[in-house]
């Protein structure tokens, strides 16, 4: 696994785990009366001894399933969670040992919660946040003048943050994460359920303060084109364990290569196979082909396909980042 | 009577669940019964030494001490079963709009919600009101009915007054098919829910026009009526009347239920919510 | 202007945008509280006495509570346990602590229910009712103490919903139980604590020293000799017992806390 590093690393992680007791839940209503009396606890090792180092203004994508332990490590990151082993240093400091301190520093947004007061207009939990966090009047002024304009936050500054859309909700989010200039942001499904102009908006956004103030962000998400267009870097990470840690265009020519064909036959056929493409299932009228980008290309297998057999419809997927990390994992290919 | 009982047993399953839930609750009912059977002994302890009475023979209005001690265990014990301190859950699906999908099935609304609430009321009953009772007889002597005809007595009163109980809940709740405020005001039909049931206080010990007041409301027949019955206080006769009055509102506040919830689903209907 | 006091301030006016409601929910309040009282005195008025205390003795003992726990429970708004347990529940909590400003700041600032003014006018009534009904000799010293009283009273109460919501820390829903420290005392120091079993009054001395916050500083108002002989200085110790109790709570609060960063949610 190879290291990046600028002069000096912003976040060092060696050996870090996290573990948790957690109660099994019975089934049923014996179940429901057996947990009542004794119920059963088992140890889960959400984080399990991983190390990295993030330089100062990289862009890293943290990727995997949900429950892989992505949350975990964001939120020891972040001072919210004590680890059970390992060590953390973010800009020098230990995230859980000063909290005040230590998030004066940083910046966060969880993206199904916001940090803004959910019954006032916009612009008010900003100056909330002014207070908050200290900002100098000036400062504030600065910040918020680019923001505003980037994020375009104008149309909505007075609306209450319950009336607000998700996506401008998460703009908004996004700049009050901003606003104390922290050195590193912390992004955890910053685009999750947004439209494609939204996304696109909160990506341009991110690009912009990385590359204007240097800001370090490490981002979670679900979302294969976030990671395409913001991170140079990906880690990989599931059942707690680092799987992979390298530039992202080395993830999908290693893994990501692979496109598939869903095919629809207007009859069943024993035999479905065809050159330049490998069959992963077929069942009575439905075939799903896999296959290389660079050896056949989509319209080809279509051709071939549809030369051979009636086709009553048919769909090329793209390969998603979900997809590749379930089969990196499933298939041990790390 | 299928989809009734489908509904009455997911919802007692929902609440076994509940581990720390059920003890804690327990225990709080526990401590409150204690409060307040040690106030009763008090109250009766006080009055019979000022009156040269003996406090274990003396009656106040036809009760006992020890009647007033199990009248706190057993109003602790049905708290739940009654649903004395907030009922929202039709107001609530009103709110968030889920009641569209509630619209689809082929059931009364009243009746779905009968079902739903006697196996809350049941799981309740199962969960905090026997344990509850159960404490007391063990701690305080809380004396159960001994004949079978005592026991029926009871189990009528307190399927009556479960009856009843929903009744007037269900129609406070139905207003929320025209303002968002229920809750406010719920909690003042609550609060004289409390002083007019004989919850706090045994009915037959508040002063003459504040029980004229009470039995001119449907609320002592959701507990009076039943701790009552589970007590022994009355005649038979008396406890026949009780029963009668307990019916009579139960049938009133369905028929109530039913004419304001067609109004309530026409607006509903015709103003999409 | 202290950051706590803005926090507040806010809570305000997003309550102030929905003026009917809040007025409804005081009208309820007051009846839901009233009613209650009535119900009560009533029934104690059938036997003319509690334990050696006047029905207005009784309504004064109320009253006291009444005003300092409704004061509490709009202060204390963000530590009435089910409330915190919903800022845990809902990741709200995780927001605060992404703040460099010390947690009770933010959480005395995450709620402030104006509304629980109806407690208190009603506790006010009930106590000014039953202070016309008795005659109080009235001294400089008992004028001033008064208020003091209610001080610590708050600050007791207080301390009790702090350690509720510290339990949130372990058990994420909020727990029933708590509600026998937290309403169990307040409902239990509205009659003279003459009234409980021996064990039961000890608990509420020694463990959970409520005895001092209403009963003991009543003797004194209202003039009426100690059955339970302590000393003398008893009733005078209810501002400082607060005191302790809150700097008691603060210590649990930090250890939940603690706990909480252990394992999350």
């Amino acid at each position: 696994m190879s290291t990046h590093s600028g002069a000096a690393p912003m976040i060092t992680v060696s050996h870090l785990a996290k573990q948790f007791s957690v109660t099994k839940g019975g089934r049923g209503l014996l179940g429901a009366l057996r947990g009542l009396v004794a119920p059963e606890r088992v140890t889960v090792n959400a984080v399990d001894d991983v190390s990295f180092n993030i330089g100062r203004g990289e862009i890293v994508g943290y990727l995997g399933p949900n429950g892989a332990g992505k949350s975990t490590t964001l939120k020891m990151l972040c001072g919210l969670l004590v680890p059970t082993r390992g060590e953390v240093l973010v800009n020098g400091q230990i995230p859980w040992k000063d909290r005040r301190k230590y998030v004066a520093n940083i910046g966060a947004v969880f993206g199904q919660r916001t940090t803004l007061w959910w019954d006032l207009p916009v612009i008010e939990s900003f100056n909330l946040l002014r207070h908050i966090y200290g900002i100098k009047p000036e400062r504030f002024r600065r910040n918020f003048d680019a923001f505003r304009a980037l994020l375009e936050l104008d149309p909505f500054l007075s609306t209450p943050v319950r009336s607000l859309s998700l996506g401008q909700r998460m703009r908004a989010d996004i700049c009050a994460a901003l606003l104390h200039d922290p050195s590193i942001v912390f992004l955890d499904e910053p685009t999750i359920g947004l439209d494609v102009v939204a996304k696109e908006h909160i990506r341009q956004f991110v690009l912009t303060i990385n590359r204007e103030r240097g800001t370090t962000v490490i981002l979670t998400t679900h979302d294969l084109s976030d990671v395409e267009k913001l991170c140079e870097r990906v880690m990989i990470i599931d059942h707690g364990k680092l799987l992979f840690d390298d530039r992202l265009a080395a993830l999908m020519q290693r893994f990501g290569g692979k496109r598939a064909l869903l095919v629809e036959f207007t009859q069943a056929y024993d035999d479905v196979r065809v050159a330049g493409a490998e069959v992963v299932s077929h069942d009575a009228l439905r075939a799903t082909y896999h296959f290389d980008r660079a050896e056949t290309s989509a319209a080809d297998l279509i051709a071939r396909v549809s030369a051979r057999f009636g086709v009553a419809d048919l769909a090329v997927r793209e390969p998603d980042i979900e997809e590749t990390v379930r089969r990196i994992y499933e298939e041990k290919l790390l | 009577m299928g989809p009734m009982l489908a509904l009455a047993g997911m919802t007692i399953q929902r609440q076994v669940t509940y581990r720390i839930a059920t003890l804690s609750g327990l225990a709080t009912n526990i401590f409150f019964g204690l409060l307040r059977a040690s106030v009763m002994v008090a109250l009766y302890t006080g009055f019979a030494t000022a009156n040269g009475l003996s406090p274990d023979t003396m009656l106040m209005r036809g009760m006992s001490m020890r009647q007033a001690v199990d009248f706190t265990g057993i109003t602790q014990a049905i708290i739940v079963y009654m649903a004395l301190f907030g009922w929202w859950e039709f107001m609530d699906q009103v709110r968030t709009g889920d009641i569209g999908s509630e619209l689809l099935k082929p059931m009364n609304l009243y009746v779905s919600w009968l079902a739903r609430d006697i196996g809350r009321a049941l799981a309740g009953l199962a969960m905090r009101g026997a344990p509850i009772l159960l404490v007391f007889v063990l701690l305080f002597g809380t004396r159960l009915p001994k004949t079978i005809e005592h026991w029926l007595t009871f189990a009528l009163a307190m399927m009556l007054g479960l009856w009843v109980s929903f009744g007037w809940r269900f129609l406070l709740n139905l207003f929320s098919f025209w303002t968002v405020e229920v809750r406010g005001i719920g909690r003042a039909v609550f609060g004289f829910a409390y002083m007019f049931s004989g919850f706090l206080m045994p009915l037959r010990f508040m002063p003459d026009w504040i029980r004229a007041l009470a039995w001119a409301t449907p609320f002592p027949a959701t507990i009076t009526v039943p701790v009552d019955a589970f007590l022994g206080v009355n005649t038979p006769q008396e406890m026949a009347g009780y029963l009668l009055i307990q019916a009579l509102w139960g049938l009133v506040l369905a028929l109530a239920c039913q004419v304001v919830m067609r109004r309530g689903l026409r607006k509903l209907v015709i103003q999409g919510g | 202007m202290p950051l706590v006091l803005r926090l507040i301030g806010v809570q305000l006016r997003a309550q102030m945008q929905y003026r009917a409601s809040f007025w409804i929910d005081v009208f309820g309040t007051f009846v839901l509280q009233i009613t209650g009282i009535v119900a009560i005195l009533g029934g104690l008025s059938t036997f003319g006495a509690v334990a050696g205390w006047t029905i207005s003795e009784v309504a004064f003992l109320y009253g006291m509570v009444e005003i300092s726990f409704g004061l509490m429970d709009m202060i204390f708004s963000g530590f009435d346990p089910p409330w915190f347990s919903n800022l845990v529940k809902q990741g709200q909590f995780t927001q605060l602590l992404l703040r460099p400003v010390g947690l009770w700041t933010q959480v005395l600032g995450s709620a402030f229910l104006l509304r629980r003014l109806a407690r208190v006018g009603q506790g006010a009534l009930v106590l000014v009712v039953a202070l016309s009904q008795l005659q109080v000799e009235w001294t400089l010293v008992k004028a001033l103490y008064l208020p003091l009283v209610i001080a610590g009273q708050v600050m007791c109460y207080g301390a009790l919903f702090v350690v509720g919501s510290a339990i949130v820390f372990w058990t994420i829903d909020s727990v029933e139980a708590i509600n026998i420290l937290t309403y169990g005392s307040t409902e239990m120091t509205m009659y003279p604590m003459t009234v409980y079993p021996d064990w039961l009054r000890n608990i509420f001395t020694f463990a959970v020293p409520t005895i001092f916050m209403n009963y003991f500083p009543a003797l004194y108002f209202l003039g009426k000799p100690d059955p339970l002989g302590f000393p003398a200085f008893a009733p005078f110790i209810a501002p400082f017992v607060g005191v302790a109790m809150l700097i008691f709570s603060i210590g649990v609060f930090r250890i939940g806390l603690r706990h909480y960063q252990g394992t999350g949610t």
